[in-house]
């Protein structure tokens, strides 16, 4: 079917909107410095940072999601509902103000914070463990929600058929439903850790800004405008980096679905 | 519930998706049991019940007379009960090689990787797929997938197999394969089945005995050929190749002034009464009659103590008992079906009556061609075959007069 030329010209628009900001990201890279902009001490410090902390977040998800999408998946109608509102929260509340909840709830006279600081003298805001911990709380909707997704959309049947086959709960899950929604599992850990080490809002006002300790990618590629840090050429390099990555992620995901169709 | 040492006893009451199962049932130990019904008549749910994969409700599931479930009070998780489950789909594990498959079962209930993968082995070799024993799921044919499917179950050797439609996804090239191998293992393993099938003919060679269910609850059972011979209930009666006529039952006493016999026709049921306007016995005879009344036709019966005047009732009768003429009979019927099979033809009518017989005589019915839709001729069933059944729902009384001219 033919569609409405009028859909073309706002389409275009869009599609103008989402690349042209690439695209001056890209002119703006100088090409010749770009290897030693990537490689500064700075650079190297900020973007190891940002895939460990990264890395240990989307660990962490894996460990508490998994089996929260699991339940959320398995329950009733309405308890599915509720628990799926409550993980969306981080995904649609703005950075900022996830930070701001996680230092009411952890800071030094937060709700939790405070009795642990006072019994054990350990303060987390500011440390490496409270980038991994802002990471945590904004990436983890990206991990459930697909995952939930995957399992309802797999359904049961296979489940049942492995229980009356003499199979156990543990072994139902570990060996059915898991390795069933294997690509739903890889997408959404991908999804996780892109989100993870992009994460600005939560982790600047939680973990701060300090160098070698919390100042991750994004952070340090901000700082360079403000003539802190990283130069600006090694922030357009990282954001590159970024990109790259970007693409990367969103690539490796069509075709490892693709394969799983297959 | 029968108490019975080997053996599957089950009283299943569930309410699933506005039905509320309530069947009881019994299988001797490697008994071969069906259960035929509706869409929506509780088949499947009854089969997840008993393999405890929905909780009862009411009732008790009793395997070899140990209780597996007592509705909340007591119940053995599905992977404890040796029940299998084969669905219409195979439902093989997509991300485990065909082996790997037929050996899930061997593996879960504590054998070595070893032992379940030389089981799995045999089982492929006995199927005809040992070449195929390292493909996946999907570069099997669905012949081929339900094989393995019925592979794995055995493998996992239940006491029970549950059976549900296993042959309604497959093909009419790789059926008949599928249900030989179903007949074979089950003889050869004695397995206690139960068979949920839409199709009379997977009863007779998968079955020795059948349940009809219908809205959850059991309405007609016996052996598969006696459901196909003497249906009691419409479903059954449909599945068994009949005719069935809805309509509503009239009662009453024709008195006989000749000796001409006695027909539908000559019956007419007008403003609530039934009119008879011919003449049936001898004369001077007071002759009982029960009429199934259709728009402004009707079909003769006899008087039934189950049926009362105003009666929603059902008459099946063999479509081969029932004589088609082209000027003349009891039922005049405009066909909405012409069906042809194995040398025969079959006339449908828009009651659900139907007539059947050979290509030359269908010939000879309408000068020459086949008769088609629209086409109209006259049906008279052998009052001998036509059998009424009562249905469930009952109209409003319907007062009856049955007078003679």
């Amino acid at each position: 079917m033919t569609l409405p030329r009028g859909l073309y010209i706002p389409a275009l628009v869009a599609l103008a909107l989402l690349v042209l900001p690439i695209v001056g990201l890209i002119s703006r890279v100088r090409w010749e410095t770009l290897g030693s902009d990537l490689f500064s001490a700075e650079a190297l410090t900020a973007l190891w940072l940002s895939v460990s902390t990264g890395a240990v977040a989307t660990v962490i998800c894996l460990v508490i999601g998994v089996p929260l999408a699991v339940i959320i998946a398995r329950s009733s109608i309405r308890t599915a509902s509720v628990l799926r509102t409550i993980v969306l929260i981080p995904l649609v509340l703005p950075p900022l103000v996830g930070g701001l909840a996680l230092i009411s709830l952890l800071g030094r006279s937060g709700l939790v914070g405070q009795p642990l600081y006072e019994a054990t003298g350990f303060s987390l805001p500011y440390t490496t463990a409270a980038v991994v911990v802002a990471q945590t709380f904004v990436s983890m909707p990206f991990l459930v929600i697909t995952l939930e997704g995957a399992i309802r959309t797999s359904g049961v049947s296979h489940e049942q058929i492995a229980a009356t086959l003499g199979a156990g709960r543990w072994r139902v899950l570990t060996r059915v439903t898991l390795p069933l929604i294997l690509p739903g599992l890889v997408a959404g850990t991908v999804l996780c850790f892109a989100r993870a080490i992009g994460e600005f809002g939560a982790t600047a006002l939680f973990a701060g800004n300090s160098e070698g300790v919390t100042r991750t990618m994004p952070l340090a590629i901000y700082t360079a405008f403000n003539g802190v840090g990283v130069s600006q050429d090694s922030a357009v390099a990282l954001s590159l980096l970024l990109l790259v990555c970007a693409v990367v992620i969103v690539g490796g995901m069509r075709s490892w679905r693709e394969d799983a169709v297959r | 519930m029968n108490a019975r040492a080997r053996g599957l006893d089950a009283h299943v009451v569930v309410h699933r998706a506005d039905v509320t199962v309530d069947v009881e049932l019994s299988v001797a130990a490697g008994g071969r049991l069906a259960v035929l019904g509706h869409n929506g008549a509780g088949k499947s749910t009854l089969l997840h019940a008993i393999a405890g994969l929905l909780p009862l409700e009411g009732g008790a599931v009793r395997l070899n007379d140990v209780v597996l479930e007592h509705a909340g009070a007591h119940r053995v998780l599905p992977h404890h009960r040796r029940i299998g489950l084969l669905d219409q789909k195979a439902r093989l594990f997509p991300h485990l090689s065909v082996v790997r498959n037929i050996a899930f079962g061997p593996r879960s209930q504590g054998r070595t990787r070893g032992e379940s993968m030389s089981l799995a082995q045999e089982w492929l070799e006995r199927i005809g797929l040992a070449h195929r024993a390292s493909a996946r799921p999907h570069e099997l044919s669905g012949g081929q997938q339900q094989r393995v499917a019925i592979a794995r179950a055995f493998a996992a050797e239940p006491e029970v197999l549950l059976l549900d439609e296993p042959l309604a996804s497959l093909d009419a090239e790789s059926a008949p394969g599928v249900r030989r191998m179903l007949v074979d293992e089950l003889a050869r393993t004695g397995t206690t089945s139960i068979l949920v099938t839409h199709d009379l003919a997977d009863a007779w060679q998968l079955a020795d005995d059948c349940i009809v269910l219908s809205d959850g609850a059991v309405v007609d059972s016996g052996a598969p050929d006696q459901l196909a011979t003497a249906p009691q209930h419409p479903f059954t009666a449909a599945l068994a190749g009949f005719a069935v006529v809805r309509g509503v039952w009239h009662e009453g006493t024709a008195h006989v002034n000749d000796q001409q016999a006695f027909t539908g026709s000559q019956v007419s049921v007008s403003s609530g009464e039934a009119v008879a306007t011919g003449r049936a016995g001898r004369p001077g005879d007071s002759v009982p009659v029960g009429l199934l009344s259709v728009g402004h036709q009707n079909l003769v019966g006899t008087p039934d103590a189950r049926l009362a005047d105003g009666d929603a009732a059902i008459a099946v009768i063999a479509p081969a008992n029932v004589m088609v003429s082209a000027v003349t009979g009891e039922w005049r019927a405009t066909l909405t079906e012409v069906s042809s099979r194995g040398g025969r033809v079959r006339l449908d009518d828009a009651s659900g009556l139907a007539a059947e017989l050979s290509i030359e005589d269908a010939r000879s019915l309408t000068g020459g061609r086949l008769p088609a839709s629209g086409d109209t001729v006259w049906f008279t069933p052998a009052p001998e075959h036509l059998r009424v059944l009562p249905v469930r729902e009952t109209s409003p009384m319907v007062p009856v007069r049955v007078i003679t001219d």
